[in-house]
């Protein structure tokens, strides 16, 4: 924003600087200034109509986004107080069967910093259930948010011997998404604000785990687990 | 020496107009130098949003021909001043005129710029869109057009032209104005500032009224109303202004 009002102010120093000559003086005839304008319109047009073939997506804008917290669409919430067969099969971004005899599990992951939420149930038997949901990641665009949680890694788990393990990717994932926003005017007339900083806000993420009645839970004291109240 | 050749205001506003057009082509290249100047500021200052955890980071650049609007919209204004200088004004003696073709011929050609530049403006932004994809190690590039339909494309570009418009009005008024007092150019920025800290102190919030009045008006004829009175009165006041300047 300060580079923008530097070169507005630079701009119009150089303005009055150099249009204190006359604007009619010529260095350039008329035929060249001629052709510098017609070439400069034909960039522009030619650059309009090669950007409609860019390959692009469509932004999801988020209408009506509290990132104040209204709580009541958590989706961790809904699960945690037992309402998981609510929440929008589309926020359920991956699911594992694992079939599983022993009478301890143990739960593991070296980087997963979120939730994790476990169902006691006697519908199954030796058996367990994974499921993780993944609901939107709002980026603030100004006075608007923009979901792009469809670009964020999905987590993914492994059980090996007794130990269920949460795999998040080896490195840190950098994802650069570029937005072409509409000029202010267009965004005045589609009753988008001018003002104000949009943040970044984020929905639930988290693994589900159906596990049958008895089975022996151990985790460490690093991971964020709690249990559904049924 | 008296002519005898009666000419009509239109035909000697048309030929004053013809003129300007062909002479002050410095207009139209301090055009292009602004907006390039705009495209390359977009590309090298973009706004980021930005997203981290442990496990991933999500950077979003964004990229509009809003800077390049801006800096047309400030091209209108200190243009429409220079237009007011004595030196302009007395390229129109080469002509047999009077104040009103002379006002009339210079709102013409303002008219004619600020619709090159309107233009010009909002094709920026496919170069901007263009040269961002090429220069740019870019994974996905978002855009809105779903929610957009045309009827919001059609009023955008003519809000776009309309404050181009107002701020050619707005720089020829003051221009006139410092031409009919020298020292409004003093007391012009003065009493605007002065006003503003008086309004702001008053618990009022001053300027940010009239950009409210413009920039938070969301319905197009609203803000049509909006723009086509404040050209009328602008435009109005300025001939009023230059009929009382000295003659020649």
């Amino acid at each position: 924003m300060m580079g923008a009002i530097l070169s507005i102010i630079l701009i119009i120093i150089f303005w009055f600087i150099a249009m204190n000559k006359r604007l009619t003086q010529k260095s350039l005839t008329t035929k060249k200034l001629k052709l510098i304008f017609i070439g400069y319109i034909s960039i522009l047009i030619l650059g309009t109509v090669s950007a409609f073939f860019l390959p692009s997506s469509e932004a999801n804008m988020m209408e009506g986004l509290d990132p104040s917290g209204d709580m009541t669409d958590n989706l961790f919430m809904k699960a945690e107080q037992g309402e998981f067969s609510s929440i929008d099969k589309q926020r359920i971004a991956d699911s594992w069967e694992y079939s599983y005899t022993g009478e301890k599990l143990t739960l593991a992951s070296d980087s997963y910093e979120e939730g994790i939420l476990i169902e006691r149930t006697d519908e199954l038997k030796e058996a367990i259930e994974v499921f993780y949901i993944k609901d939107w990641q709002a980026l603030g665009v100004n006075a608007a948010y923009m979901d792009v949680s469809e670009y964020t890694p999905d987590m993914g788990v492994e059980l090996i011997s007794d130990t269920l393990e949460f795999v998040s990717p080896e490195e840190e994932i950098i994802i650069e998404l570029a937005f072409n926003e509409l000029g202010f005017p267009m965004k005045q007339m589609i009753g988008e604000s001018q003002f104000g900083n949009g943040y970044s806000s984020s929905g639930s993420r988290f693994f589900y785990i159906r596990v049958p009645e008895d089975l022996q839970i151990e985790f460490s004291e690093y991971l964020y687990v709690d249990y559904v109240n049924n | 020496m008296m002519s005898l050749t009666k000419v009509s205001l239109s035909s000697v506003v048309r030929l004053q107009y013809r003129y300007k057009l062909k002479a002050y082509t410095g207009v139209f290249m301090g055009l292009i130098l602004v907006q390039v100047i705009g495209i390359l500021l977009t590309l090298v200052g973009s706004m980021q949003t930005s997203f981290s955890n442990n496990v991933y980071t999500v950077e979003v650049s964004m990229f509009s021909p809003s800077l390049v609007i801006i800096l047309t919209i400030i091209w209108a204004f200190l243009n429409a001043i220079l237009m007011t200088t004595k030196a302009y004004r007395e390229d129109d003696f080469t002509f047999v005129s009077n104040r009103l073709s002379y006002n009339l011929s210079n709102m013409a050609f303002l008219l004619t710029a600020c619709v090159i530049g309107a233009i010009t403006a909002l094709l920026s932004g496919g170069i901007i869109q263009l040269l961002t994809y090429i220069t740019q190690d870019i994974d996905v590039f978002l855009t809105v057009t779903h929610e957009v339909s045309v009827g919001d494309y059609v009023a955008g570009a003519v809000v776009t032209l309309l404050y181009i418009l107002l701020a050619a009005t707005a720089g020829y008024l003051i221009g006139m104005m410092t031409q009919f007092n020298k020292r409004l150019i003093i007391l012009i920025p003065v009493l605007l500032i002065g006003l503003n800290y008086i309004a702001q102190h008053n618990g009022n919030s001053g300027f940010v009224n009239i950009l409210e009045f413009y920039f938070m008006e969301y319905s197009f004829s609203l803000f049509l109303l909006k723009a086509v009175v404040t050209l009328i009165i602008g435009s109005g006041l300025a001939i009023l202004l230059s009929n009382r300047l000295e003659v020649r």
